[in-house]
């Protein structure tokens, strides 16, 4: 009897708690990339149905409310055993069956998300052959130690093509929730956020909509012409999984710092999905010492481009965190990536750093044109998957050396009333060039033959 | 580039006029609850001042500071300063108004004369950081549409760039509403949108301000101001409002704005008060003063028309009669 409670007392309690999800797991994305991830499932879905083909037909709806939120997409819904098993595991066990190339792997993206919104969910699924609803009360279900849910209803039959798909909606919601989607800048920041995110699955026929709004497509592009060609390299990683990696360095035209909207940087997509855009970090190489010095990121580099697109059948070992909007970084893959990045953007760097030059001697007379910029002016801008590229970035080269000249600076300080004198007696209006003036005078008559 | 001011006379601008007493009525309803001369008012006087001597003298405001950009024409501004107790600071209003102490209520009317753009954001923020019971806020803007030649791209003259890409480069896709349009950026359209976007922000920063204050000590935005009129070839739009406290609400309720029929409370729906100022001859206006006020019905009866007018132009008339400004050309001995 006294070994019995000896031998209970050696145990600790390691078991996970409930509120561990309900309120910290929640901390760990932000609303838009909960939302986002949300998305990742219905792509995940219409991967399921067109695999690597397009996605037109198919479509997803949000629905932002003061008082509830829906996401309702038609990609074939969710099989009843895999929810009975899977769906609704915190976490993916190792057995379940992935779908190969998908973007939703963690097992955690869908119930943080509706976590993170409200207290109460309602899902609703329709394949080809069922059809299921699932109620969920987070206060109830918090209650107890149970981790089960349970289906509401169940029916079998054969549901038409338009009819399939998964509907989830989320009411109760959080009052800071509610309080974000009350504002109309809220809707602008998510549907501009969808919009980079998910632009390769919307450019492959994919329709998103914010209550009612079709998010755009919108365009990777490069600069293209006679004279640039985007760096581009190819890597296929055996050993891991045969993740392949495609990477992209050249520049875009656009340049618009004024709104704070910065593009420059590098774009990092695992399975068609934005991870992480712009960069400008040491993560990408900004900064870096090895193998080349790449300098810390700046505005003179704003038009630089960089995408890398990662792909692999299992989405485990691409090198993403769980919250899909970062890397990893001791992800051996991304590692060695990294180092082919950094020796692509060089004469990127180079090339932009000569044009920042050429815009200086500009605008210090010591360039009558703009060369550079001319030819980045004339020259088209194109869908990454169409330009030009070569194995390293080639560029148009300065040829037109700045004039030379022979100058020096002369500074000096004098009271006001005196600079004033001076320029009345010169009938100038700026002490710069009362300076002029008063050298010339000097010169003149002390210096000239 | 010339100024606004070299090339607009203000004090010749009667939608504005009109625009400016309307304002000082309904600012004169706070005084059963506020006493006004403890206010401060900050505006951009430039060189007419036209505000501030009417806001001076007829409400009694003694603390006014006016801020000029044009820093080069100081001399000029100084000389054409109206009262004492008009200071002027000169600067950009991103600069100065973080710097001004905000201890007194404050009326701030940002009557800026150009179109939306990233600056207006700035100060916004200011002002509704320093939000507290009382102080109120307009913004003026010119909701002209984008024109065809204002569209050039950069790199070619004869590559245009959309109304949409405009606005996206001036202001950041992320502050533009969702699902708006190309063709909601024409003339019917691009005030509503300009509209929508300021109230965002304003949501948006009051939200943020608002969710670390207690309950009992919450502020609410009420919008009193949402103008249109037209101000020569430009188009304006006028929106602002005041800000409470839980506690104040009903000092807010018994000021009664909305008796005063050209405040515009719901923010729901783009519905502004159109200032419409008629082109009329003294005669014919002191003939329509002899019917005014409407007692019942607010249209005018067929025998009280004068028939060689429109009606239009006499219904316009009748609604702004007490705020219509004269302008008279005389020289006084």
């Amino acid at each position: 009897m006294n070994n019995k409670k000896e031998l209970l007392s050696m145990i600790i309690n390691g078991k996970p708690t409930k509120e561990l999800f309900i309120t910290m797991l929640i901390r760990d994305i932000s609303l838009i990339d909960a939302i986002s991830d949300l998305v990742d499932n219905c792509v995940d879905g219409a991967i399921r149905l067109k695999g690597d083909g397009k996605f037109t037909g198919l479509k997803v709806d949000i629905t932002v409310k003061e008082d509830c939120f829906k996401i309702e997409d038609n990609c074939g819904g969710i099989d009843r055993e895999l929810a009975r098993n899977y769906a609704f595991r915190f976490g993916r066990p190792s057995e379940a069956s992935t779908v190969d190339y998908s973007v939703g792997q963690f097992g955690i993206g869908m119930k943080r998300a509706l976590f993170k919104m409200g207290s109460k969910f309602e899902i609703k699924s329709t394949t080809d052959s069922d059809s299921f609803t699932v109620e969920i009360d987070v206060n109830k279900w918090s209650a107890d130690d149970n981790w089960d849910f349970k289906f509401k209803n169940i029916t079998q039959g054969n549901f038409p093509l338009d009819k399939r798909g998964t509907e989830i909606i989320v009411t109760f919601l959080n009052p800071d929730v509610k309080e974000r989607f009350k504002q109309g800048n809220f809707l602008s920041e998510l549907e501009q956020k969808l919009e980079v995110q998910h632009l390769l699955n919307i450019s492959k026929g994919l329709t998103v909509k914010i209550n009612g709004h079709s998010v755009r497509a919108k365009q990777l592009e490069l600069l293209n012409g006679d004279k640039f060609k985007t760096a581009y390299l190819y890597r296929n990683y055996k050993i891991y999984g045969n993740t392949s990696v495609k990477i992209y360095a050249g520049i875009g035209k656009y340049k618009n710092i004024r709104t704070g909207e910065d593009m420059g940087g590098w774009y990092i997509f695992c399975n068609k999905r934005l991870i992480k855009g712009s960069e400008q970090t040491d993560i990408t190489g900004w900064g870096a010492r090895t193998p080349v010095r790449i300098p810390a990121y700046h505005i003179q580099f704003s038009r630089f481009r960089g995408f890398v697109f990662f792909e692999a059948k299992e989405p485990y070992f691409l090198p993403w965190n769980t919250s899909k909007n970062g890397i990893n970084i001791d992800s051996p893959i991304f590692r060695a990536v990294r180092l082919e990045m950094i020796r692509l953007m060089l004469p990127v760097k180079n090339f932009l750093n000569e044009v920042h030059d050429e815009s200086v001697d500009f605008a210090n007379d010591r360039l009558d044109k703009k060369y550079l910029q001319e030819e980045i002016d004339s020259a088209n801008l194109k869908s990454f998957s169409d330009v030009k590229t070569s194995k390293k970035f080639i560029s148009p080269h300065q040829r037109h050396k700045a004039k030379k000249r022979n100058e020096v600076t002369i500074t000096y300080k004098k009271t006001k009333d005196k600079v004033d004198k001076i320029k009345e007696v010169f009938d100038v209006s700026s002490a710069k060039e009362a300076g002029e003036k008063t050298f010339e005078y000097t010169y003149d008559r002390e210096c000239k033959e | 580039m010339s100024t606004s001011y070299e090339r607009i006379n203000y004090n010749l601008r009667p939608a504005k006029s009109v625009e400016r007493k309307m304002l000082c009525e309904a600012f004169r309803r706070l005084l059963n609850f506020y006493d006004l001369t403890k206010y401060r008012y900050v505006g951009f006087g430039s060189i007419f001042f036209s505000d501030f001597t009417l806001i001076h003298k007829s409400l009694g405001i003694k603390d006014l500071i006016s801020i000029e950009k044009e820093t080069k024409d100081k001399k000029r501004f100084e000389f054409n300063c109206p009262y004492k107790c008009v200071k002027l600071r000169f600067g950009d209003a991103n600069d100065v108004l973080p710097n001004l102490s905000w201890r007194r209520r404050l009326i701030l009317w940002l009557d800026y004369d150009y179109r939306l753009n990233g600056s207006m954001f700035v100060d916004i923020s200011t002002f509704f950081s320093r939000a507290r019971s009382g102080n109120i806020i307009l913004l003026t803007m010119e909701v002209t549409p984008y024109e065809l030649h204002e569209l050039n791209k950069k790199t070619s003259k004869y590559e245009k760039i959309s109304r949409y890409e405009k606005l996206k480069e001036t202001i950041g896709a992320s502050k533009i509403p969702l699902g708006v349009k190309e063709k909601d950026l024409d003339r019917q359209g691009f005030p509503r949108v300009c509209y929508n976007i300021i109230n965002n922000e304003i949501d948006q920063i009051f939200s943020i301000k608002n969710s670390v204050i207690e309950n009992n000590k919450k502020l609410i935005y009420k919008q009193l101001f949402n103008f249109r009129y037209q101000d020569g070839d430009a188009l304006m739009l006028t929106v602002g409002g005041i800000i409470y406290s839980q506690k104040d609400k009903k000092k807010i309720q018994e000021c009664n704005f909305e008796d005063l029929d050209f405040i515009k409370s719901k923010r729901n729906e783009y519905k502004p008060y159109e200032i419409n100022v008629p082109n009329l001859t003294f005669r014919e206006m002191r003939y329509l003063d002899k019917i005014l006020p409407r007692s019942k019905s607010p249209k005018i009866k067929k025998e009280e028309y004068l028939a060689f007018l429109s009606e239009e132009k006499q219904e316009n008339y009748s609604k702004i009669y007490r705020y219509f400004p004269t302008f008279v050309e005389a020289e006084i001995r």
